[in-house]
């Protein structure tokens, strides 16, 4: 889970200079470009840096739930990008259906509510526990009779998406992935890519099957422009919003994971599933968790996905892309690491959209934007054939 | 020699009318779900009202078989391999080109006659001589907005947006790219693919072409996503689309992005002149009777047409023939049709003389209305 | 291999210790072997001169998936490595075979259009000019396209095995998952790929070209004659040194290194054959719709095999080929399941589902002895489908029940419940391992020792038990 034992290389200063070379190598790269064309002036990077962050951070927050679920259960969950589709549309209802008819807001607030009691238990330990029933059934009435009398902000409807899917995560590990543990692996790479092909196509059955406008009211998906060396930057406040709220969730889990019981327990069992078992950690009750907490990421990633680029694919193929790629950044940074899942995002992020802009349109050179979704493809088969733990992780490849 | 010509006839006709006492069936394949099911099911309407105006040709009851190819060219191949199992009298369909051209390479070699409501791709055509359609085809549309941008627009240099996974936007964008050079301005093509939603590197690559006018090809569902991008990164340059941009999911999808967003569609009876407008205008009152007006466009009148032609090319061949039927839509002229005059004789299947419209769709806070600006036509 | 309690003796529990006679045996097989083929050979014939269009297209649809799955289930089934890539092998066949068969008539009309990217050098790639230029122009007419489409075939499959050694490769490296994304990432990559300026004067661009001649993929006779090729190979491989040396890397990779095994040749070897057949699926499919598109080769592709494979019974041929069937039979004859019908309707129709859910459960666990019988996993699903199938079959007049819905993706979502099912319930699929043989079909167990057999083991192993000899010999895998 956490990157525990980094080990020391021999020469530190190796790094260093890759890194500085690289630096060196973008920063004349620049230079150059503006010397070909007045286009290519400061404000042209900047923007690119900023909008490769903000895709960044979208990789990363879905990568996270990849890389949960690979350290705890060794398992490619290959459901996850429809978790994250399922998230974005959860709140495309959520804000744009709602005030909902009485029987939707209560079936809605049921499982809003089922997501905050499991959310409560965290620190209560016990569904039992009559704060937490107490606390859950408030938040049911008080969602429910939100749900049917107001409509939601695109931020409380994120919220809300987030309890959802995290309960759609628990349930897809309950249904299809807890009756096979101890399965081969292969078995349950099936299931999930199965699990995966349901959810695409249960989509298109249930939300859309075109694509889908995502435009909540919001101060954020307004204009945004200011002076970078004199340059006029257009952009929109999303790439404030977007790093912030990758940046509190991924503190926010970081002080769950090292700071709780149960995030202790998470990483026992991603240490070694058995020994913590019989140590007496509940180990079905910590992968739940897992699934719970990757999914509720996820979901927030489907809504800032879909603020930012305006509208959202129709199920069948929106959650493929994104999934596979954040996939591959878990595998760049080192799977079943959770910084390392944010640096490969963040990488990756950079990869796709700073790349195309050092290597952009000129009069002499077409671009390299139709070669954009292969990167991530292209750059996780080297990153395996030559560091298979990935730029942070730990080694966790197969042993005898 | 005559007389048993005219005696032969009038025997075909006769066992014609004898054998269609029962149904005729014409298959309709759309796009009525997926992501051009707007365009696909406003076609629809219009070939079924076309249907209740006309619901019998030789005596014979006509019955449509409707199937929905998903908006997918495998799709459109299962519809096609359907009609031929049901033995389908003739085809009508589909909207896209992607989707037409497939399934035309099924019903071509079964020898079924097949009429594309929207189709503009030249390829469509070429397919064979059982393939007819009713729209002009992207020459025509590629030339009239190179004229736009050069002549009205006063541009010297067009980025052109592509869809490259469609036969449609491709076809367009290479004829308005030979156009408008030919009318010596300066083009660059900036390739996306179906379900694009972050155009941010096609508009890096935007920057040092810095052009005065865009030309977008593709469909509504990118479009949706590329416009608002396009206004947010400060690029205010004028854009024109095809006639797939003739679609509620353009503006309902991008907001007020697409206020002022021009782009060049089918004839509606506003931008029809003489006998056609007048008989369009009759068409749109007998469809306020079963649908409402926002279903109606200028894919409605084109569905309508190919249901038209088709019952006028049956009654003309007087059988349910494959090759009669053929032989009659090949022999049509000056057809009285709501989109204008059809008139196939000479050509590869494509009409002669066919009116096209200038849009706009304009914005007043939250609600947009679609401007007609004026019409075209092909001399 | 993990087998559930359930799976042992699962056949021929009354054949105890009958000793078939090998030669009478023998005879009988081979007669029932032809009968079969005989058999096959009327249904062809039929299905070849019925009337419907459709149902020969579903039969060489069915043979060209076919060649693809049994190909796949070399890597998958008998090697033991889950690849993903398949549908990138399956392209290159494809866009290769496409592209040499490719009429000169359509050639010309595609490099007169305004959508051509093909580059001169493939326009000129052809096998019709090949033979021309050979003096075989007797070759060179639509009546002998068979000729042209065998070598553009061939071709195509050998371009698809070299790069099913590339992606082989990977595999000397990587285990397990990290070898399934590498494939996957690998197929992926092929695909985005042949649609960018790189390929594009290859492939024109993500559009690719259309009229392909349908005659061959679309003759129930010819695609039938390649899975029959395939499947001989298939099987004489997987009988082979070879074969058994892939199995040994199957159950246990460093073991069968340690006894002599080369596993990084078996390995690639595996890739390669298997990607040579997957081109040659990749040719036919291609002529099957006449176009060669990319979306034609998206992941789902190798969704439906794996479903295939995992279904029919991971390695078994025969087992690989009924998961195929019903595939196909799902996909191409499961469009009632996507009409449009009333609310009520649907809700009578989850309710029979939910029903059917819990009956096998119920019988599940029966069988398996899991007590107690009815636990939650039948009664939930019960009352569920219970309330479901009678609000359908009461609520009739309702009006919220009269509204409209049409069931989009209902093959996928039926095929994906199947997999998981499966998954759950009997992960190596219906077939298991076995696979289809006559005395199977009979209940024989050939590998089953005779009374006097098991006496004289069982003595030799331990004089003082020989009572109860055999008993540990209940395992069920029966590849003979």
């Amino acid at each position: 889970m956490a990157a525990s034992a980094v080990v020391p290389r021999r020469r530190p200063w190796a790094l260093w200079l890759v890194v500085l070379g690289g630096l060196g190598l973008i920063t004349w790269r620049m230079l150059y470009l503006h010397g070909v064309n007045e286009a290519f002036n400061a404000a042209f990077f900047a923007g690119a840096v900023v909008r490769s962050l903000q895709l960044g951070s979208l990789y990363a927050l879905i990568a996270l739930g990849y890389t949960m679920v690979y350290g705890i259960i060794r398992l490619i969950n290959f459901a996850h990008g429809e978790v994250f589709m399922v998230g974005a549309f959860a709140a495309y209802f959520l804000f744009s259906r709602t005030p909902f008819s009485w029987p939707v807001a209560l079936l809605v607030a049921a499982a809003i509510a089922f997501g905050v009691l499991q959310f409560l238990n965290f620190w209560r330990g016990r569904a039992r526990d009559p704060i937490v029933l107490a606390g859950a059934l408030v938040v049911f009435a008080v969602v429910a009779f939100a749900l049917a009398s107001t409509q939601l902000g695109w931020f409380w409807a994120m919220v809300a998406s987030m309890f959802v899917t995290g309960v759609l995560g628990m349930t897809i590990d309950r249904v299809a992935y807890r009756p096979l543990r101890g399965a081969p692996r292969n078995s349950m790479l099936i299931t999930a890519i199965a699990v995966s092909f349901f959810l695409q196509n249960f989509g298109i059955l249930a939300f859309s099957n075109r694509q889908t406008p995502f435009r909540p009211a919001s101060f954020f998906t307004g204009p945004l422009q200011f002076q970078v060396f004199g340059e006029p930057l257009f952009t929109s406040w999303m790439i404030v919003l977007v790093p912030s709220v990758t940046a509190v969730l991924v503190v926010a889990l970081t002080l769950f994971v090292t700071r709780t019981r149960l995030g202790k327990a998470m990483r026992a069992t991603a240490q070694d599933a058995e020994t913590a078992r019989m140590m007496g950690v509940n180990v079905d009750r910590v992968i739940a968790t897992t699934f719970l907490l990757g999914s509720m990421l996820a979901a927030a990633a489907g809504v800032l996905w879909g603020m930012t680029f305006g509208s959202i694919n129709q199920p069948a193929i929106f959650g493929i892309l994104p999934g596979i790629k954040a996939f591959a950044a878990a595998v760049i940074g080192g799977i079943g690491s959770l910084p390392g899942a944010v640096v490969g995002g963040v990488l990756l992020g950079f990869l796709e959209n700073f790349l195309t802009a050092l290597f952009p349109r000129t009069e002499y050179f077409s671009g390299i934007t139709e070669y954009k979704d292969t990167f991530a493809f292209l750059a996780m088969i080297v990153i395996l054939l030559v560091r298979p733990s990935g730029i942070v992780g730990e080694d966790l490849s197969e042993k005898v | 020699m005559r007389r048993i010509a005219v005696t032969l006839a009038f025997a075909l006709t006769l066992g014609g009318l004898a054998l269609a006492q029962g149904t005729i069936k014409i298959g309709v394949f759309l796009e009525l779900s997926g992501r051009m099911a707007v365009t696909g099911n406003d076609t629809l309407y219009g070939v079924r009202v076309a249907n209740e105006q006309q619901p019998t040709v030789n005596g014979a009851t006509v019955e449509l078989s409707v199937c929905d190819n998903a908006s997918t060219p495998e799709g459109s191949v299962v519809c096609a391999n359907r009609f031929v199992d049901e033995g389908v009298v003739a085809v009508i369909g589909s909207y896209s080109s992607s989707h037409s051209i497939p399934a035309a390479g099924v019903l071509q070699p079964a020898g079924v006659v097949m009429v594309s409501t929207g189709s503009t791709n030249p390829a469509t055509t070429q397919v064979g001589d059982y393939i007819f359609r009713i729209p002009y085809t992207d020459q025509f549309q590629g030339a009239v907005a190179a004229q736009y941008a050069h002549n009205d627009a006063g541009a010297s240099s067009v980025a052109i947006f592509r869809q490259q996974d469609d036969d449609y936007s491709v076809g367009l964008s290479g004829f308005f790219k030979d156009a408008f050079e030919a009318l010596g301005g300066r083009t660059t093509v900036l390739d996306f693919t179906a379900n694009t939603v972050d155009f941010s590197a096609q508009i890096n690559n935007l920057r040092s072409f810095n052009p005065d006018f865009i030309y977008y090809t593709g469909f509504c569902a990118e479009a949706a996503s590329l416009v608002p991008q396009l206004r947010q990164q400060g690029f205010t340059q004028s854009i024109l689309g095809g006639d797939a941009s003739d679609d509620t999911q353009c503006p309902d999808g991008g907001g007020a992005a697409f206020d002022g967003f021009t782009f060049t569609s089918f004839g509606e009876p506003e931008v029809l002149t003489g006998a056609a407008a007048e008989r369009a205008a009759e068409f749109r009152t007998a469809f306020e009777k079963s649908y409402t007006l926002d279903h109606f466009t200028g894919f409605t009148l084109s569905g309508a047409d190919a249901y038209k032609v088709l019952v006028q090319a049956i009654t003309d061949a007087g059988s349910t023939d494959h090759a009669a039927i053929r032989d009659a839509l090949a022999n049509l002229q000056d057809f009285p049709g709501v989109s204008g005059d059809i008139t196939y004789v000479g050509t590869d299947g494509t009409p002669a003389n066919r009116v096209m419209g200038l849009y706009a769709y304009q914005f007043s806070g939250n609600s947009w209305t679609k401007a007609v600006l004026k019409g075209i036509s092909l001399e | 291999m993990s087998a559930r309690p359930g799976d042992a003796g699962g056949n021929g529990a009354g054949a105890r210790g009958y000793r078939p006679h090998y030669l009478a045996h023998r005879v009988r097989n081979s007669l029932l072997t032809l009968g079969g083929l005989a058999v096959l050979l009327v249904v062809l014939l039929l299905v070849d001169g019925g009337a419907s269009v459709k149902l020969k297209q579903v039969f060489a649809l069915f043979a060209i998936w076919g060649i693809a799955t049994v190909s796949l289930n070399l890597v998958n089934g008998v090697t033991g490595i889950l690849s993903l890539g398949h549908h990138g092998f399956m392209l290159i066949g494809g866009y290769v075979t496409g592209l040499l068969v490719l009429p000169t008539a359509t050639r010309d009309n595609l490099a007169r259009s305004a959508r051509s990217e093909l580059s001169d050098f493939a326009m000129g790639l052809s096998v019709e000019n090949w033979f021309r230029a050979l003096g075989l122009d007797s070759l060179t007419t639509p009546e002998t396209l068979w000729a042209r489409f065998l070598v553009a075939v061939l071709i195509g499959g050998l371009m698809a095995a070299l790069f099913g050694v590339v992606v082989g490769f990977p595999s000397l490296r990587l285990r397990g998952d990290y070898l399934a994304i590498v494939t996957f990432a690998f197929g992926e990559a092929i695909r985005l790929l042949a649609s960018t300026p790189l390929m594009s004067s290859f492939t024109n661009g993500a559009l690719g070209f259309a009229g392909v001649p349908s005659d061959i993929g679309k003759s129930v006779w010819w695609t039938f004659g390649f899975l029959a090729v395939t499947v001989f190979v298939m099987a004489r491989l997987k009988y082979s040194s070879y074969g058994r040396a892939l199995q040994g890397i199957r159950e246990d990779e460093i073991a069968s290194e340690a006894m002599g095994v080369n596993t990084a040749y078996h390995k690639v070897l595996a890739f390669a054959i298997s990607a040579f057949f997957a081109g040659v699926a990749g040719g036919l499919w291609v002529s099957w719709v006449g176009t060669a598109r990319l979306d034609l080769f998206l992941f789902f592709l190798t969704f439906y095999f794996l479903v295939a494979i995992s279904v029919g019974g991971t390695g078994s041929i025969t087992g690989v080929l009924l998961g195929t069937a019903l595939v196909v039979w799902v996909r191409q004859y499961g469009d009632p399941l996507e009409q449009t019908y009333a609310l009520s309707t649907w809700a009578v129709a989850a309710g029979l589902v939910l029903l059917a859910v819990a009956a096998l459960a119920f019988f599940l666990r029966r069988v398996r002895r899991i007590k107690p019988d009815l636990g939650p996993v039948v009664y939930v699903p019960g009352a569920l489908g219970l309330v479901a199938a009678l609000v359908g079959l009461l609520g009739q007049g309702m009006p919220a029940l009269q509204a409209t819905w049409q069931g989009f993706g209902m093959r996928a979502i039926t095929l994906a419940l199947l997999l998981i099912t499966i998954m759950i319930l009997r992960p190596v699929g219906i077939m298991g391992r076995r696979e289809f043989t006559w005395a199977w079909l009979f209940r024989e167990r050939l590998d089953e020792p005779t009374e006097e057999e098991r006496a004289q083991d069982a003595w030799l192993s331990n004089p003082a038990l020989s009572g109860r000899a055999g008993a540990e010999r209940e395992d069920d895998e029966v590849d003979a």
